[in-house]
């Protein structure tokens, strides 16, 4: 019996490998590998929500989720059965088909970018030559999916919530493409694996990018509408944001695709600033031996330190107001960002010392955070 | 290997649709979308040249062509704001105050 | 199998033009266009020229049209139901249409014999590294006027749309 099943299990195997995906050919492999990474970011996904509730529950002195195995361990699998189980309801006044499509818009073009990344050393489905450019082209479609649900629901709540997400996707995807191309002129080209090469000879970009990086990460919050720039989804004042009339599985869709989304803003982070699945210390002979832990435990050992950093700040700040948001985003990293770049441009036109570039960067940095403070508390003491 | 002139029958193509909705359509929204659908249609025919003709000036061109379709879109969608605050309707025909 | 891409992509383009023009609802005519951006950033593609794929996708469909579904949610929804949207003369445009695409049509299927000689975009690629490299070296060298000219374009159009849609009273 056992048998006759390894023998039905290694037959299936192998038509499935050898007959109907021809490793010979290009594609075969590129098919294994994107099965490979879409579940295992799938996967990932799935505990980090259970992370998220713990790690919560923890900064909240509650222990979270608890009662479904240890220590609350297969949570996530029951949230995906009651999900699967519940009715898809669909509003009587929706636009239907639009309805339908939205859910599924979204979680495509999610899944997209990650097509171009490398998560090791060796281990990328495809590297093309504008691969940073293809992963912000194909994310921002991915917006559509919020507008085509806030729109089809008919709903003033859902309307209201993608009306302010895509004022803010507009606002903060400005600042965010800059900040990067301070890396890619920087590497002088737009190719994922190539930056992440490149982040041997230059050290981490987040050491001569600093001002970059902090643009980045406050973008990337706000792109992927977590909580200190969640104002799209305030459950004190529109329910749930753009998906309030979406039960069942079509909000878990949702919610997967919100999840990759941050997914995908932490893996730019680690490639573009962090050094990918570079070990750290990279260009000191001192620390060789760190090249011997495969490269793709230093790549997700990067990715879950910024999906902490996600999960910490939501734990932590309050939701900012909508104006103070705008203002934020336009007069202040929009600014910065054309700064770092310029202070870019010239650095690599000068042919300066590396260190002294990391030495001027800290020194604005602290220039500008000096004068921010001093402008605060004229501001306040004026109000006053 | 297509050759260039299917490339061609294809952007001519889109580039009617998009004019007879620009006749067509009374809603200045729409009219616009159907001028976005002949610039693409225009941008098509030009990568294709650009391609066969291996000559990058093509592609620079549609460059070009997407800036002035981005500029043209804002300030187009402003004017059409602005109309509606005043006015409140949206269809071509009603903007007939500068009629004589 | 290039043909078959060809055919594919340049199918749904046409197709979702026309739905384009004969969308119920206006966001529906958005939805459609944006599939016809796509398939044509594919067609950019199979044509070598990845970058232009790239910011077609990035420009239109994520800035544009984002603009145009802004701009039709500002206004009112009711106002922009296309039920009675047509022009009485539809039948004479569409005749207008067919006339003008039977003309490009002759144009377009006869033989371009002179299109034989190849130019120097083979050589830049190679020697530069690709499509966006030799668009950058391009736009940064012998195209450099008409690109400052194209960001004075956008700062116009940023000025100007900021004084259009501006409110009277918050001026005061």
């Amino acid at each position: 019996m056992l048998e006759n099943l390894q023998r039905l299990i290694q037959l299936t195997i192998h038509l499935i490998v050898n007959k109907l995906v021809p490793l010979t050919h290009p594609w075969g492999w590129a098919f294994i590998k994107a099965l490979i990474v879409v579940s295992l970011i799938m996967l990932a996904v799935t505990f980090v929500t259970l992370a998220e509730r713990k790690l919560i529950g923890r900064m909240q002195i509650r222990h979270g989720p608890m009662r479904t195995g240890w220590h609350g361990i297969l949570q996530p699998i029951a949230d995906g059965i009651k999900l699967l189980c519940k009715e898809c309801i669909t509003p009587a006044e929706a636009d239907k088909w639009v309805f339908l499509m939205a859910p599924i818009v979204s979680i495509a073009f999610a899944f997209v970018p990650l097509a171009v990344i490398p998560f090791a050393k060796t281990f990328f489905i495809t590297d093309i030559n504008i691969g940073l450019l293809f992963i912000l082209a194909v994310s921002s479609v991915g917006f559509l999916g919020n507008i085509m649900a806030g729109w089809s629901s008919a709903s003033k709540y859902s309307f209201l919530g993608s009306l302010r997400a895509l004022a803010l996707m507009i606002s903060f995807e400005v600042p965010m493409v800059m900040s990067m191309v301070g890396v890619v002129v920087f590497t002088g080209s737009l190719s994922m694996v190539t930056i992440v090469e490149s982040q041997a000879h230059w050290g981490w970009f987040i050491l001569s990018q600093p001002m970059a990086f902090v643009i980045y990460v406050l973008c990337g919050i706000a792109e992927t509408q977590r909580t200190p720039f969640d104002m799209m989804e305030d459950e004190g004042s529109l329910v749930c944001g753009f998906f309030t009339e979406y039960s069942g599985m079509r909000f878990a869709l949702f919610s997967l695709a919100e999840y990759i989304n941050m997914f995908l803003v932490a893996i730019l982070a680690t490639v573009l600033f962090l050094g990918g699945w570079q070990p750290p210390f990279v260009s000191w002979p001192l620390f060789g031996f760190l090249n011997a832990v495969p490269s793709v435990f230093w790549f997700s050992a990067k990715l879950l330190l910024f999906m902490f950093l996600y999960i910490w700040l939501r734990g932590t700040l309050p939701r900012v107001r909508y104006d103070q948001l705008m203002y934020l985003c336009w007069k202040i990293l929009m600014p910065l960002a054309l700064l770092n770049l310029m202070l870019t441009a010239l650095f690599l036109a000068s042919k300066m010392n590396i260190l002294i570039f990391y030495l001027l960067n800290l020194l604005v940095v602290v220039i500008w955070l000096s004068i921010y403070a001093k402008t605060q508390a004229w501001v306040s003491a004026n109000n006053q | 290997m297509i050759s260039l002139n299917w490339y061609l029958v294809v952007s001519a193509l889109l580039f009617c649709i998009g004019l007879i909705g620009v006749l067509v359509k009374r809603n200045v929204i729409m009219v616009f979308l159907c001028l976005e659908l002949m610039l693409n249609a225009a941008n098509l025919s030009l990568v294709a040249f650009s391609d066969y003709l291996g000559n990058i000036q093509g592609q620079i061109f549609t460059i070009f062509n997407i800036t002035v379709a981005a500029a043209e879109a804002v300030v187009g969608l402003a004017i059409i704001i602005s109309l509606y605050r005043n006015r409140a309707m949206t269809n071509v025909d009603d903007f007939n105050l500068l009629k004589w | 199998m290039i043909h078959l891409f060809f055919l594919m992509f340049s199918l749904i383009a046409v197709i979702a033009s026309w739905r384009v023009v004969a969308a119920k609802h206006i966001i529906h005519a958005v939805l459609w266009l944006v599939v016809t951006f796509f398939s044509t950033a594919c067609l950019f593609v199979m044509l070598g020229a990845e970058f232009l794929a790239a910011i077609q996708i990035l420009v239109y469909a994520g800035a544009i049209i984002i603009l145009y579904v802004f701009a039709i949610m500002l206004v009112n929804v009711k106002d922009l139901d296309i039920k009675a949207h047509f022009h009485k003369h539809r039948r004479l445009a569409k005749l207008l249409g067919l006339v003008i695409f039977a003309e490009l049509g002759l144009v377009f299927l006869q033989r371009f014999t002179f299109l034989q000689a190849k130019g120097p975009l083979a050589v830049q690629q190679a020697e530069w590294g690709g499509n966006s490299e030799v668009i950058g070296r391009l736009l940064y060298t012998d195209y450099i006027l008409p690109f400052e000219l194209a960001s004075i374009i956008l700062l116009v159009a940023i000025i100007g749309a900021v004084v259009l849609a501006i409110t009277q009273e918050k001026r005061a």
